[in-house]
């Protein structure tokens, strides 16, 4: 039986199980997104690396807490790999650089770093219809979501940074979050 | 924390951005808070697909080897508690009297000539277990945990028992034969016992959650086939 159709919450049960085979299958799937979101964060080449092998192994250790009512197996997996960049990200105290304000809309789509040429298909369309859903935010909730997100601040420090007060920069956040749920759901 | 605090805090959670004491207070308190969990599964989505909005990097092929030599041989930490199907210790009892055992019997009998129609399906069941050709596997729930048995026949009948809670108003659930490049719906059941026919080339079966009708594509995984 092969393991490459089973889909990410069937694998995360056999990686709980302790079935080998399972993670690696994980891994072929992820590496690439986890160095990636590694490498937007301001890892270099070798902590890149470094944080795709902790991830991999936390994902090992705690696949068995993995609730399916609370995060499907793609998300799950990603928030392993954010949580542990930005514990990083915080405890390095190296913060990447800020995005440059976005001049028109034509350059939005590069800021977010769209598509490279080594990508599939597949997954250069899906980045193309996340990043122009980020378009829909105004240019306050996108920074907020860059200083959160990307740079892995708390939410009390990006207040501090973008010089708002925290209700203000909750209240972005939540609306934020909820344009991205609206227009990716219709995408 | 309230109901409505924590709801506000939902966004923040998932993103990330949360010190990591208000991180844990969250998560023990959402333990509390089934109801929110449908909105955090949102958010997590959300914020997955930011962190999958950023180019992947392409892992050197020997990444690969170092992560899977550093988790061989290693258990996982967390293991979710593996139950193994009933089997209780049979314990040493009194002998019962003769005529216990008689009216047992008659009992049984009667039981079994009045539902004789829905002790037709575990005949079969019994019937394609002593099949030497039959091939027998575990199906688990998305917890791990062991919940029935599959047992393919050569000819493709194929027999489940699932022991799946009953599945919500308006949902059913629906079985699918998967293979590397497909997944084939098929019939829908309320769990228990079903005798369907497993497409050709496909080894593989699931259990999922469905609208009720079932559908065409897979939508919420209930429980799966393991190799035993």
């Amino acid at each position: 039986m092969t393991l490459e159709s089973f889909p990410d919450e069937a694998l995360l049960a056999l990686v709980a199980r302790g079935t080998e085979e399972a993670i690696g299958v994980l891994y072929d799937r992820y590496a690439g997104a986890v160095l990636g979101l590694a490498r937007r964060m301001g890892f270099d080449g070798a902590a890149q690396e470094d944080c795709v092998q902790e991830v991999f192994y936390r994902i090992w250790n705690r696949a068995g807490s993995f609730d399916p009512r609370k995060a499907s197996g793609r998300s799950w997996v990603l928030a392993v790999a954010h949580h542990y960049c930005v514990d990083r990200v915080r405890t390095e105290a190296a913060r990447p650089k800020a995005l440059e304000p976005l001049p028109d809309e034509k350059h939005a789509e590069d800021s977010f770093d769209l598509p490279g040429p080594s990508l599939d298909e597949e997954n250069a369309l899906n980045r193309v219809r996340i990043a122009r859903a980020l378009q829909s935010l105004s240019p306050e909730e996108r920074a907020v979501i860059e200083t959160l997100h990307y740079q892995g601040h708390t939410y009390p420090e990006a207040a501090r940074v973008l010089g708002i007060p925290l209700g203000t920069l909750k209240a972005r956040a939540g609306r934020a979050m909820q344009k991205l749920r609206e227009v990716l759901s219709e995408a | 924390m309230k109901p409505e605090e924590l709801r506000e805090l939902l966004p923040l959670y998932a993103l990330g951005a949360l010190p990591q004491d208000e991180r844990q207070a969250v998560e023990a308190l959402l333990e509390r808070h089934p109801e929110l969990w449908a909105e955090l599964k949102a958010l997590h989505e959300t914020a997955a697909d930011l962190s999958q909005a950023v180019p992947a990097g392409s892992p050197r092929p020997k990444l690969k080897g170092k992560v899977m030599g550093r988790i061989a041989g290693s258990k996982p930490l967390e293991r979710a508690s593996v139950r193994p199907l009933p089997s209780q210790p049979v314990e040493a009892r009194p002998r019962a009297p003769r005529w216990v055992f008689q009216i047992a019997a008659l009992l049984a009998f009667l039981a079994l000539a009045w539902g004789g129609y829905r002790a037709y399906p575990w005949l079969e069941w019994f019937q394609a277990s002593k099949n030497p050709q039959a091939h027998i596997e575990t199906l688990v729930n998305e917890n791990q945990q062991p919940i029935g048995r599959a047992i393919f026949l050569p000819n493709g009948q194929t027999l489940v028992y699932a022991e799946l809670p009953p599945p919500p108003p308006g949902k059913t659930y629906q079985l699918w034969g998967v293979n590397p490049t497909e997944h084939v719906g098929l019939d829908t059941f309320q769990g228990g016992l079903i005798v369907f026919q497993m497409p050709q080339g496909h080894s593989t079966l699931h259990i999922t959650e469905e609208q009720a009708g079932g559908s065409k594509t897979p939508t919420q995984l209930r429980a799966f086939t393991l190799e035993n």
